[in-house]
């Protein structure tokens, strides 16, 4: 097992200009317990799961997912981007243990 | 003394053995992650719950979403999916709500997300759990409030939420 939130953001390795639409693999490592396993008599194990990634491109806010426990462990979530500008791409987890993870790569065309 | 040993092979595979099994379950040891116990699990909400306020009295059509998901799903836990909506993404016309609900899920409603024009072509793939078997719901909410869904059918051998 790695150690929770390490993530990566993806942007894909051939050539791309402006107007292109490019493929953007977002990762990250996190158990994303949904509460409802049995832990041996004791009771469940706790809810923890990402309950929000958030993607922006440059200062506009293009994506946000409100999730619930649905996604699976370690969510990845993949996404297609039209690429206008050069900026950066910023995508934040969030859990419900109101952690937050940050990645941020920069397009540049 | 040790270094005066003389090299064999199977001594030499022996030390390799264990050093690489010690080796890894060091590295299981640090990944663990602590986790919390809780008497009782969350809350489970029925679908009507979840796809009312969506549809708010709206029938939607079956247009433009296009949800593809394995017929059969080995392992509920990661089910593969991949979501595409035809829309040009531009400020007068775009999908501003997508929603994916699995129906037999503890918690149907799996994703709601609000998306802002300017990321072009929506094709989202992602990875969803699935209690049972299944159907699964994309419904794609545009600015000018039309509903757009597809529904798919998932056959799950073993579900995904405990």
């Amino acid at each position: 097992m790695l150690k929770i939130g390490r993530r990566a953001v993806r942007l894909p390795r051939h050539e791309y200009g402006k107007d292109d639409v490019i493929e953007v693999k977002t990762r990250i490592i996190h158990p994303n317990h949904n509460g409802r396993h049995k832990y041996e008599d004791k009771g469940y194990i706790a809810q923890h799961f990402i309950n929000l990634i958030e993607v922006y491109y440059g200062d506009q806010r293009i994506i946000s997912v409100d999730a619930s426990a649905g996604l699976s462990q370690n969510p990845y979530f993949t996404f297609a981007l039209k690429v206008t500008h050069s900026a950066p791409l910023r995508v934040v987890w969030k859990d419900t243990r109101g952690e937050e993870y940050t990645e941020t790569v920069d397009i540049r065309v | 003394m040790i270094w005066r040993e003389a090299i064999t092979r199977r001594g030499l595979l022996g030390k390799l053995t264990a050093l690489s099994t010690l080796l890894i379950f060091r590295r299981r040891a640090q990944g663990e992650s602590e986790f919390d116990i809780t008497p009782a699990p969350p809350p489970v909400y029925t679908l009507e719950e979840r796809l009312t306020p969506i549809l708010a009295g709206r029938t939607p059509k079956h247009e433009r979403v296009t949800l593809t998901l394995p017929p059969h799903a080995e392992d509920g836990g990661t089910v593969p999916m991949q979501l595409d909506v035809e829309s040009p993404m531009t400020d007068e016309d775009h999908v501003q709500n997508l929603y994916v609900i699995a129906d037999q899920n503890p918690d149907p409603l799996v994703f709601s997300a609000s998306l802002h024009p300017g990321g072009g072509q929506l094709r989202w793939k992602l990875n969803i759990r699935l209690a049972d078997n299944s159907r699964v719901r994309a419904i794609a909410e545009m600015n000018d409030g039309d509903l757009f869904v597809q529904e798919v059918e998932v056959e799950v051998l073993v579900g995904g939420c405990g």
